[in-house]
């Protein structure tokens, strides 16, 4: 597949990665880019966290923005915003177009590549045949980090408290101070619970493990799938229906959480009128229908991570309490430890997805026609169509566990959303021979693009009259006040605009021995102001099969070989509308003028400081690549070297503060990327024993070159690690995006000669109270102190080159094959506890490599219990490499081809076991290396504050064929 | 072949059709645009509110009584050992970047917003909305002089702290331009409360309709023009070393002191303003046993105390509120709104007591602890006294259950102001003004405190006349409320009058700076030791101001490195 059409691969002369579908399916992931990771050389795919449902972060050949940088999906073309709606059985292949030219062809929307999927269809001549597919399989924690018990954790906080010169916590006093249980309810309840967990820590109980409590054993996946295919004489059609529920490994028996799809599909083509040369008018039809709810739990900053939180409360906190007045049993908060630790199950009991209900829908294709009057002259019609729509209702419940942790009064949220973009595709190509060598074909076209609808109505009020969930709508609630009401509406494609493109590709080869292709494209898009609108996006490449030259044909190794060139460009116009010009904006919490002040009075706002000028974003990219394929088809390999320059990059840049309004998208800075990609696939068989090897590897060196306002600096948010501490990721000129910032250290202050050396350059010590177990930060600028103008790059989160490698073979009817992907290069930063603010939340065992004497540590340093600089000026006492190789997937099965063949019906059979995430080689000491997190900024990541991990899953499967 | 040109003309027509540039209009129906904005009253109206929607501001530090307060010599740092912030505030350090940037930000979209408002008022006509005439005079120049006071204001509140700033004066002038020098800067804060002062409608308070309150007027720009010309001269004479009498105004022209004192005057005077009766019921404390129907804070049960309310003088709730000129109106706060805590006051939680949970006085994270020296000072026959400062362990006060050693430069005085007031109520235990205001979203631990913090006071209009004009009237007056026998003027004895009549309410730092005081450590509390726990440990406390620093702070470093070296840092910094 290519953009707008098909050609023959020996003729690409771009680069492209093909993937079957079967080889989607194989992987047995709940999304299909899952299934990609390591197998697309130059394509990285990073799951956002491991729970299901989570979705990937895709990048192809580096990051080219720090905007929206997810490549262009287009799926029987039509454009939509990911995949993850289809089912792997769905598949029939996947081409990603990575270079530039061809991906011109998608002129505007392509800067950061594209992704074609095309789903399963009949064949004309074939059988009807029936496939079911299923499996099911069991989920657990790969790697579970300790986090301290209830007498570790004591000895550490008292040590900490020591370290201080002061005495060590009176527990007893702490546990039985609770005013909030004792104000608010009768008798002494703060003394009784406290009473009653030191009374269990006397008798040797050991704590909550938090994250057991929180983690289902063997969360169930299950997955079905059918499909039917085959063709008549003038029909061929596809029909597909699939099933898929996944359970979370956290939350998934406490509140649900897990993901549930169905997806069906039917795709048809049928030839109205036909001579005996060709079809003359074909009709046909692609559509998928999906169906899903995500029960989710929190995955995110600090603030909103389960995993965090079952990581960081104290294990003296029991799970449960018989006379606790929560009636789930869930225990109050210990507010003599902490205020703010809330027992980590309640808050995802209350305030996650469990009450939320609603499934989203969405129906996505094309219906087209080909119009073919002469052969090889075809006008081809699509209308496509991308539709979403469903309906949500949630029950915000009641609850009281501490006076910072309690809600009064609940509340009911319904909403109903609809949404369409249509695209209307026509193409004229013809193909053409002259003298049989030269091969011309040529295309042009037009494309419309619309948001047609985007409509969303709801409401919430506060106080319901039942008080519970099954009663949770809106006609069950009487208000009585203005503030219980919040209501929303709006259709935001009411507003207009869309894009608009004329295409146009020219195709030739000589003999098919050189090939030449030229793309160009033209795009208006409503993103910008009259003038500014229109975008050109034009690309060239070339190909010569040298293996067809006269003086290559004896040499017998080489069965094909081909050098590729291409140069192109790209755009992106992915920004909000209205930048370029003056808003004014209605702000819900304006002034409070008069006696009310639940609600606001009405207020407006200029939102932003207009840019007329803002456009286009282009990407240029200029590619070489070889193909080859070695000994009668056994080996093949594809190499390609790239430079990709993101020019003109839009950009939400900060402006000074005297603009007295928010900053406008620029043009405002450029990033290149340099890069390898090469695979070798390798396909033997010793007799019956058939075997294959596929190796690819991918090299990426990103770096920004340019940022258009005068501080040359874009800085992530702060508050990242722990609370009251600075930012970690940057954007800066001469660096890798999203670099990590921070100090350097050189190991910790081991013993009081160290301490007394650690002096700036007039002698002078970096920080008065320095002492053994303390960090030695880098003085870069040796001007005898500490401080901002020390920070340097500590490291990045992107890798410098990443691996793929499956194995498979076959022997009668057995058959194993596995997968390996490995990323290499990048750092994380990690931290589990709120160090800078939160004394008492708890440790994991890491902390047992703390500094505690000479030589004990050179990383962690000596505990305190209160904020330290050892902890709160981030260095790379957080960062870790992260390389990692992953046994993806292994997968052992056995055909049952020879031993049915009786059966005429059944086409074929096999079962097999499967497991994913097997395991992982790394030295990270982390849950698991792979951590797309990156906290507000899309274009951070490798921040690991406890991300939900990726499971360890048995698989058993069967696929049958009739 | 022809045909097939034919064919191929007509498909392409086809596939065009439909498809001009037209197709790519766009028509936006949720905002306005500058354009099409500021034409009616009602415009008008919500864009007013726009610039008042610039007091509030996102990060805690840029709250300038939050801020002032810990400068100032009578509160310490204190807070927990991670509070570090507040305590290099009080140190005079600032390691930190940016610390103040909000402060900044806030500043510039306010006087944006303002800009836009005067000149599409003094473009446009609105008296096709009005019936008469002099109504739709009465409302241009009501908006005109709002929105010169609002411009002026936001200045004024950022330029004390940050010296010359960049002034911005049209919604088309360049903003890259170089910080304005001191007196340029305070010239045109001069300037926009002046034209505020002469073109507003003198209209009585208690004729402003209950559901317009807060809106600055013409009472408040006269005081405020009061208010610069003490700050500018002060500065100047006692701080830049030179003797200043007048603010010379970027049109030509300048305020002297006599301009000044007659607008007091007027104020005093005409305005209807006046002191509440009893100093101690203009502070929410003085409701908590009315909101709690029962005596939950037996000292006001005592002293029969009854609050006036934050409304002004046609409060529902309250007695009526005729000493408050001009005020921040906070609200609610909510987690889940973009910046929701700002909404509410954060002073009442972070300057309310560290880790004791008690009623009617909550929990907050204990910063600003009150200097012991300054409160010993301070005669007991003062009502103001007890009326200010809350201290621990006195069953009176309801603080006889307090657990001390929770957090640093603890000294069992707290601020009785703005501080977290709670009780009993139908929900539990909660905050008063959520009880108050029958609020019932979001976190009533941190995010209920619609305490309005008061910017003016009439009793500032008295004494600042007293120190203008070098007589004790309006000292005594303000004595005489608070229970005090009169004295004759001194300026130290305005000077104390200031200090006690004012604590806690973000004034002191700046009467420090503008009489040199806070350079002369006879005058100030900073050096004097203060016994304190630091968590547990005791220890001595003593604070030295940097005379280096001429009594600002610094201005953002981003804001530095974004206009690519126009500004300088100020000094010290």
């Amino acid at each position: 597949m290519v953009g707008y059409g098909v050609q023959k691969k020996a003729l690409v002369t771009g680069a492209n990665v093909n993937v079957q579908g079967d080889r989607i399916s194989q992987m047995n992931t709940t999304t299909a880019m899952e299934a990609l990771q390591g197998i697309a050389a130059g394509v990285n795919v990073t799951r956002n966290n491991g729970s299901p449902g989570a979705g990937t972060k895709v990048t192809i050949r580096g990051l080219g923005t720090i905007g929206n940088s997810n490549p262009l999906y287009i799926v029987d073309g039509v454009a939509v915003g990911n995949i993850d709606y289809l089912n792997a059985s769905d598949i029939a292949t996947i081409d990603i177009l990575k270079d530039a030219a061809s991906a011109a062809i998608y002129g505007a929307r392509a800067a950061n590549g594209v992704v074609l999927v095309t789903t399963k269809k009949g064949v004309k001549g074939t059988k009807p045949s029936v496939t079911y597919e299923n499996y099911i399989g069991f989920q657990n924690m790969y790697k579970k980090l300790p986090a301290l018990n209830a007498q570790e954790y004591m000895f550490i906080q008292n040590e900490g408290r020591t370290n201080d010169g002061l005495a060590p916590y009176d527990w007893e006093t702490m546990l039985l101070n609770n005013s909030y249980l004792n104000n608010n309810y009768p008798g002494e309840l703060g003394k009784e619970l406290g009473q009653y967990v030191w009374n269990q820590l006397q008798d040797g109980w050991e704590g909550t493990d938090w994250v057991n409590e929180m983690t289902m054993k063997n969360a169930p996946v299950q997955n079905h799938a059918l499909n039917i295919t085959g063709a008549s004489n003038d029909l061929t059609y596809a029909l597909g229906f699939s099933y898929l529920d996944q359970k979370g490994i956290l939350g998934g028996d406490l509140i649900g959480a897990g993901l549930n799809r169905i997806t069906a599909r039917m795709n048809t083509e049928l030839t109205l009128f036909k001579n005996s040369r060709h079809d003359i008018l074909t009709i046909g039809e692609n559509l998928t229908f999906n169906n899903s709810r995500n029960q989710w739990v929190a995955t995110s900053n600090i603030y909103w991570n389960d995993l965090h939180n079952a990581l960081v409360t104290n294990p003296l906190l029991p799970a449960y309490w018989d006379k606790s007045p929560d009636p789930n049993g869930f225990t109050p908060t210990l507010e003599g430890i902490s205020l703010g630790q809330t027992n980590p199950l309640a808050m995802m009991f209350y305030n996650r997805s469990q009450y939320s209900w609603g499934r989203g829908n969405s129906l996505a294709g094309n219906v087209f026609g080909v119009f073919e009057p002469i052969k090889n002259l075809k006008y081809r019609s699509s209308f496509g169509l991308n539709s979403w729509f469903g309906n949500s209702r949630s029950w915000a419940p009641t609850y009281a566990l501490s006076a910072q942790y309690n809600n009064a009064n609940d509340g009911v949220t319904q909403s109903m959303y609809q949404g369409v973009d249509y695209t209307f595709t026509n193409t004229l190509s013809y193909d053409f021979s002259i003298r049989e060598k030269h091969n011309l074909s040529f295309l042009v076209g037009s494309e419309v693009l619309k948001n047609k609808l985007n409509f969303e109505v709801g409401g919430t009020k506060a106080n319901s009259i039942f008080g519970l969930p099954e009663y949770a709508f809106l006609n069950n609630v009487n208000v009585e006040s203005l503030s219980d009401i919040n209501t929303w509406g709006a259709d935001w494609a009411a507003q207009g605009g869309g894009l608009l493109s004329y295409i146009g590709r020219s195709t030739y080869n000589y003999a098919n021995k050189y090939m030449l292709d030229v793309t160009f494209r033209a795009d208006g898009s409503s993103n910008f102001a009259k003038g500014k609108r229109w975008g050109y996006f034009p690309s060239v490449s070339a190909g010569w099969n040298f293996s067809e030259e006269e003086f290559m044909k004896d040499l017998g190794w080489l069965d094909f070989s081909k050098l590729r060139f291409s140069w192109g460009q790209n755009g992106n116009h992915n920004i909000p509308n209205f930048i370029y010009t003056s808003n004014i904006e209605y702000r819900a919490q304006g002034y409070y003028f008069g006696p009310n002040k639940l609600v606001s009075t009405a207020t407006a706002v200029p939102a932003n400081v207009p840019n007329p000028d803002v456009t286009w974003e282009t990407s240029e990219q200029l590619n070489f690549g070889l193909d080859a394929r070695f000994l009668k088809g056994k080996l093949a390999l594809v190499a390609d070297v790239y430079q990709k320059t993101t020019k003109d990059w839009l950009v939400l840049a900060p402006i000074l503060g005297t603009a007295g309004a928010g900053a406008p998208y620029i043009n405002g800075g450029d990033i290149e990327n340099k890069g390898i990609e090469m695979s070798l696939i390798w396909n033997d068989n010793f007799g019956q024993f058939k075997y294959g090897v596929t190796l690819s590897g991918a090299h990426n060196k990103n770096e920004v070159t340019r940022l258009a306002n005068a501080e040359g600096i874009i800085t992530g948010p702060a508050h990242v690690l722990s609370q009251g501490t600075a930012y970690i990721s940057r954007v800066e000129v001469g660096f890798p995006i999203g670099y990590f910032y921070g100090f350097e250290t050189d190991g910790l202050l081991q013993n009081q000669d160290e301490v007394d050396a650690y002096v700036g350059p007039e002698g002078k010590p970096y920080f008065e109270d320095q002492r053994p177990g303390d960090v030695r930060f880098v003085d870069q600028n040796n001007d005898g102190v500490i401080d901002d103008d020390d920070k340097v790059m500590l490291g990045k989160p992107n890798p410098d080159f990443e691996l793929g490698l499956q194995l498979n073979a076959e022997y009668k009817g057995i058959f194993v094959l596995t997968t390996l992907t490995g990323k290499f290069g990048m750092q994380v930063m990690q931290s589990y506890r709120s160090f800078a603010d939160n004394f008492t939340q708890n440790y994991t065992t890491q902390i047992f490599g703390r500094w505690h004497g000479e030589g004990t540590s050179d990383r962690i340093p000596r505990l305190s219990s209160s904020s330290h600089r050892n902890t709160n000026y981030i260095s790379d006492i957080y960062l870790h490499d992260a390389d990692y190789l992953r046994v993806t997937n292994l997968t052992v099965g056995y055909k049952f081809n020879e031993v049915l063949k009786g059966w005429t019906w059944l086409q074929g059979a096999s079962i097999y076991a499967s497991v994913n995430n097997l395991y992982t080689f790394t030295q990270y000491d982390g849950m698991d290396p792979e951590v797309g997190f990156g906290h507000d900024a899309a274009w951070a990541s490798g921040v690991d504050l406890g991300l939900y991990p990726l499971p360890r899953t048995v698989i058993f499967g069967l696929n049958v064929k009739f | 072949m022809k045909k097939l040109k034919y064919l191929i003309t007509a498909l392409m027509l086809l596939s065009v059709i439909s498809c001009s540039d037209d197709f790519l209009d766009t028509n936006n129906l949720y905002q306005k645009g500058l354009e099409n904005f500021y034409q009616t009253p009602k415009d008008i109206q919500e864009a007013m509110g726009g610039v008042y929607n610039s007091l509030f501001v996102n990060d805690v530090l840029s709250e300038e009584h939050l801020t002032a307060n810990l400068l100032s010599d009578y509160m310490l740092g204190g807070g927990g050992p991670d509070d570090i912030t507040a305590k290099n505030i009080d140190k005079f350090i600032d390691p930190a970047e940016d610390t103040y940037k909000s402060l900044w930000v806030e500043t510039y979209n306010g006087v944006y917003r303002a800009n836009a408002i005067i000149e599409a008022v003094n473009k446009n006509d609105y008296s096709k909305f009005f019936n008469t005439a002099a109504e739709a005079e009465d409302f241009k120049n009501t908006a005109l002089g709002e929105a010169h006071f609002m411009r002026g204001f936001f200045m004024y509140r950022a330029a004390r702290f940050f010296g010359g700033m960049p002034l911005i004066n049209a919604t088309d002038a360049p903003r890259d331009v170089a910080r304005s020098t001191f007196t340029e800067t305070f010239g045109q804060i001069a300037s926009d409360f002046k034209k505020a002062a002469e073109t507003m409608p003198k209209i009585a308070p208690s004729s402003v309709p209950l559901s317009e309150y807060g809106h600055a007027n013409v009472w408040v720009a006269k005081a405020y023009l009061a208010r610069t010309y003490l700050f500018y001269t002060g500065y100047m004479t006692n701080i830049e070393k030179q003797a200043t009498a007048v603010i010379p105004l970027p049109e030509g022209g300048e305020v002297t002191k006599g301009m000044v004192v007659q607008h007091l005057e007027d104020v005093r005077d005409n305005s209807g303003y006046a002191l509440a009766a009893d100093f101690r019921n203009l502070w929410p404390y003085s409701y908590v046993n009315t909101s709690a129907g029962a005596t939950v804070l037996p000292w006001a049960e005592t002293n029969g105390l009854n609050w006036v309310g934050q409304d002004g003088p046609n409060a529902a709730v309250g007695t009526g509120n005729h000493e408050v000129m001009f005020s921040l109106r906070y609200a609610f706060g909510n987690w889940d709104w973009s910046n929701g805590q700002k909404y509410n006051n954060r002073v009442p939680l972070f300057f309310g007591i560290r880790g004791n949970n008690m009623i009617p006085f909550g929990q907050g994270w204990g910063w600003g602890p009150v200097h012991p020296t300054f409160f010993a000072e301070w005669p007991d026959e003062d009502i103001r006294k007890e009326g200010s400062v809350l201290p621990m362990g006195v069953a009176e006060q309801a603080t006889d259950s307090y657990q001390a050693n929770k957090g640093d430069h603890e000294t069992g005085f707290f601020n009785k102001k703005y501080t977290t007031l709670q009780h009993e109520g139908a929900e539990g235990v909660k905050g008063m003004f959520y009880y108050l205001y029958g609020w019932s979203h979001g976190d009533p631990f941190q995010l209920w405190a619609a305490q309005d913090f008061f910017y003016l006071r009439f009793a500032d209009i008295l004494l600042m006349h007293s120190e203008l004009t070098e007589t004790a009237n309006g000292i005594n007056a303000v004595r005489a409320r608070a229970g005090l026998s009169p004295v004759s003027w001194s300026l130290d004895n305005l000077k104390k009058e200031r200090l006690y009549e004012f604590a806690f309410e973000g004034l002191r730092w700046f009467d420090l700076v503008r009489w040199g005081d806070v350079e002369n450590p006879s005058k100030n509390y900073f050096t004097k030791p203060a016994n304190v726990s630091n968590s547990g440990i005791p220890a001595v406390y003593t604070n030295n101001y940097r005379p280096e620093t001429k009594g600002l702070l610094p201005i953002p470093e981003s804001e530095i490195r974004l206009s690519n070296g126009v500004y300088d840092q100020n000094p010290g910094w």
